[in-house]
C-alpha cells in the first residue's frame, strides 16, 4: 500500500459511484449548514 | 459475579471521591495563585522558568492571544516529536537504542506524532518492537506530560470565562502550562512511579534479555524505563503502553493492587478537576451536581460490563462452555482477560480507561461479549464526559451544562442564564459546534474507511466481513477522534516483518486519516472552547432570581444525563446497531 501518492486520490479510485455521491452530497449540507450557522457573527 | 468484584467497584468509587476532593482544592490553588504546599519546592523552578521563556505572569490573554500560544506550542511540540522519531538511529549515541531499532516509516510516523500530541495515544505500532528509549523517554513521554497539560489548561480557561468578572482575560496560557506541569503532574508523576516499581515495574536501560524456556525455546524478554512512562500514561489519561500489551504486561501492572491503583490515578485529576471548578466558581453545589452525574453514568457503564462479562457471550454458552463462578475462577467470560485482574479487574478497568481520553488497556477488548463491548463503544459516544481525560472531560461537559440550560430555558420560558451569565445565541452556536464537531469527525472517517477498499484493507482478515470488521473500523475512528486511543485490535496501520523496523511499511490511508482524525478532532473543540470562555468572560454577572433556573440541585442532574444520552444515542445509535448489537444479538462468534 506504501507509495500511492495521495491517499485521498487512492480512495476516491477505489470507491462506489453512489457512495462516492452521497460523499459529496453530505460535506456540501455540511458546509452549507455551518456557514448558515455562522453568518454574520465575527471573531 | 462475585463479592469481590462488587466490593473492589465501590471501594473504587469511595476511595476516588475521597481524594479528588482535597486535590480539587489543592489545584483550585493551584490556579488561583493561592499559596500551596509544594510553593517552597517549586517557586524557584517556576520563576525561572518564566525568565528564561520571558513570561510575565500578570499578563492576561484574551481567547484569541491564548488559542495563539496553545496552537504555536502545540505545533513546535509536533514538529519536535517527529523530528525525534523519524532520527531515531541519530541518537544511538545517547546509548538510550540498545537494540539498534530504526525508525518507523513517515506515514506511521505521522500517525504517532499526532497520536501523542492530541493526548490520544493511538499505536498502530509495538513499543518493545519498533521504538528506542530514547524516543520513548525524551518523545513520547514528554509529549504524554504537555498534551495533558494543553487539556487541563483548556478547561482552567474556560471557568475563568464563566466566572470572570473583569473583562476579556481567560489567564495567561504559559503560567498555566507551567503550572500545571510543575505543581499537578510532577508530584503525581514521581509518587506514582515509586508505587509501580516498588509493585514490580521496571525502569532501566538494559539490552532485552533473553530466557531459554523449559520446552527449549528461546525469549526475548523486552526492557527499558518502563515505570516514568506508565506513570504519566496513566495520570494524564494518555494511555499509550510501553509494550504492545499495555497495561495487560506485568512490567506495566504487575499486581492486582497496581491495577486498582492504576484505575484511581487515571480518574484522579479529571474527578479533582469537578471539584476545583467548584472551589473556583464560588459554589461547591455546582462541582457536585456535575461529579453526580458523572459517577451516575460512570457506575451505570460499570454494572452494565460487570455484568455482561460476568454472564459469558451467547457463543460461549451455545458452545456448551461453564461461565458460572466455581471455586478458584471468578468464572464469565475469560477470553483476552489476565488471570491477575479477572472479570471485575478487567471490566472496570475497560470502563474507566474509555470514559476518560486514556485508552489504556489490560484485557482484549475485542474479546469483550457483545454487550460488554458495546460499553467502550457507548463510553465513547458520550465525548469524553464521562469524567473524559484531563481537562477535556471538564469543559466538555460544561458545554453540555450550557446546553441544558439553554434547553431548560427554552422549556420554561426565560431567558437562559448560567451562574448569573446570559447564554445567547454566540454561545450555543460554538457550543453546538464544540459538541457535534468530534462524533461528526469519527462518523465522517469511519464511512471513508468502510466504503473505500484502501479503508477495508485495515481490517484484520479473520473479521473482513460482518459486524466485527465494521466495529473494528467504527472503534478506531471513534477512539481517534476522541482522542482515547484504545483499539479494537486487529485494525492495522503498520505492517512490520521484523522488530527493529527494516522492511516494514504503513497503510497510508489508515495512517493519514487516522492523524486527521486526532488532530481536527482535537484542537477544533479546543479553539471552540476558548471561543466559549472569551465570549463568557466579558458578560455582566446579573443576580439570581426568582426566574433562574438552578443547576446545582437533583432536577438539573436529571436533565443534564438526559441531554447527553439524548445527543449520544441520536448521534452513534445507527452506526453502534451494526456492530456491537448485532453481535450481542446472534449466537455467531465473530
Amino acid at each position: 500500500m506504501s507509495g500511492l501518492g495521495l491517499p485521498g486520490a487512492y480512495f476516491v479510485a477505489h470507491m462506489g459511484a453512489a457512495d462516492f455521491f452521497g460523499l459529496v452530497v453530505s460535506v456540501l449540507i455540511c458546509a452549507y449548514l455551518l456557514y448558515a450557522l455562522l453568518r454574520g457573527e465575527k471573531f | 459475579m462475585t463479592f469481590a468484584g462488587w466490593l473492589t467497584l465501590f471501594l473504587f468509587v469511595g476511595l476516588l471521591t475521597a481524594l479528588a476532593l482535597p486535590f480539587g482544592s489543592y489545584m483550585a490553588a493551584v490556579y488561583t495563585g493561592e499559596r500551596t504546599i509544594l510553593d517552597p519546592l517549586f517557586g524557584g523552578p517556576e520563576r525561572w522558568l518564566y525568565k528564561i521563556l520571558r513570561v510575565n505572569p500578570e499578563h492576561g490573554q484574551d481567547w484569541k492571544a491564548y488559542a495563539k500560544s496553545l496552537i504555536i506550542f502545540s505545533l513546535a511540540g509536533w514538529l519536535m516529536l517527529y523530528f525525534i522519531l523519524r532520527t531515531q538511529t541519530l541518537w544511538d549515541f545517547t546509548g538510550l537504542n540498545p537494540m539498534h531499532f530504526h525508525s518507523a516509516p513517515w506515514n506511521v510516523t505521522f500517525n504517532t506524532t499526532s497520536s501523542f500530541l492530541t493526548n490520544t495515544n493511538w499505536q498502530y505500532y509495538g513499543g518493545e518492537t519498533t521504538m528506542s528509549y530514547f524516543s520513548q523517554m525524551a518523545g513520547l513521554t514528554v509529549q504524554n506530560w504537555l498534551s495533558a497539560g494543553v487539556g487541563i489548561v483548556v478547561a482552567v480557561a474556560l471557568i475563568r470565562g464563566i466566572i470572570g468578572r473583569s473583562g476579556r482575560s481567560i489567564g495567561n496560557f504559559w503560567q498555566d502550562m507551567i503550572r500545571t506541569i510543575l505543581y499537578v503532574l510532577a508530584p503525581l508523576s514521581v509518587l506514582t512511579a515509586i508505587v509501580l516499581v516498588f509493585q514490580g515495574s521496571i525502569q532501566n536501560f538494559s539490552s532485552y534479555l533473553t530466557a531459554h524456556t523449559l520446552s527449549g525455546l528461546t525469549q526475548s524478554i523486552a526492557m527499558g524505563p518502563v515505570a516514568s512512562q506508565e506513570a504519566i500514561k496513566m495520570i494524564g489519561t494518555n494511555g499509550g503502553g510501553f509494550f504492545n500489551v499495555n497495561s495487560a504486561h506485568p512490567f506495566e501492572n504487575p499486581t492486582a493492587f497496581t491495577n486498582f491503583f492504576e484505575m484511581l490515578i487515571v480518574l484522579l485529576i479529571p474527578a479533582a478537576l469537578v471539584f476545583m471548578y467548584g472551589k473556583m466558581s464560588g459554589n461547591r453545589r455546582q462541582g457536585y451536581s456535575i461529579y453526580t452525574t458523572m459517577m451516575i453514568m460512570f457506575l451505570g457503564a460499570c454494572i452494565v460490563a460487570y455484568i455482561a462479562e460476568a454472564h459469558g457471550s451467547p457463543a460461549q454458552h451455545a458452545a456448551g462452555l461453564h461461565t458460572g463462578v466455581i471455586p478458584g475462577s471468578t468464572g464469565g467470560n475469560m477470553e483476552g482477560k489476565e488471570q491477575r485482574s479477572g472479570i471485575a479487574g478487567s471490566a472496570i478497568f475497560d470502563v474507566v480507561t474509555t470514559v476518560t481520553s486514556c485508552g489504556a488497556v489490560n484485557s482484549a477488548i475485542e474479546s469483550f461479549t457483545g454487550i460488554g463491548g458495546a460499553v467502550p463503544f457507548a463510553n465513547l459516544s458520550a465525548s469524553e464526559v464521562i469524567f473524559g481525560g484531563v481537562g477535556t472531560g471538564l469543559y466538555s461537559i460544561l458545554e453540555y451544562v450550557l446546553l441544558a440550560v439553554f434547553l431548560g430555558g427554552l422549556m420554561v420560558g426565560r431567558t437562559p442564564e448560567y451562574l448569573g451569565k446570559k447564554i445567547e445565541a454566540r454561545e450555543i452556536k460554538l457550543v453546538s459546534l464544540g459538541i457535534l464537531i468530534t462524533p461528526l469527525t469519527a462518523l465522517f472517517c469511519t464511512a471513508l474507511a468502510t466504503a473505500s477498499s484502501a479503508g477495508r484493507a485495515s481490517i484484520s482478515s479473520a473479521a473482513a466481513t460482518g459486524p466485527q470488521g465494521f466495529s473494528e473500523t467504527f472503534y478506531a475512528y471513534l477512539s481517534q477522534a476522541n482522542n482515547n486511543g484504545s483499539a479494537f485490535a486487529g485494525y492495522g496501520g503498520f505492517v512490520q516483518p521484523n522488530a527493529g523496523n527494516v522492511g516494514s511499511h504503513g497503510i497510508t490511508f489508515a495512517d493519514l486519516l487516522g492523524g486527521f482524525d486526532m488532530l481536527f478532532a482535537r484542537y477544533a473543540p479546543i479553539l471552540f472552547a476558548l471561543g466559549i470562555a472569551g465570549a463568557l468572560a466579558g458578560k455582566r454577572v446579573s443576580p439570581a432570581g426568582l426566574g433562574t433556573m438552578r443547576t446545582d440541585n437533583g432536577t438539573f442532574v436529571v436533565l443534564l444525563i438526559g441531554v447527553i444520552v439524548l445527543v449520544g444515542a441520536l448521534t452513534f445509535f445507527p452506526a453502534l446497531l451494526l456492530g456491537p448489537v448485532v453481535q450481542g444479538l446472534t449466537g455467531h462468534l465473530y
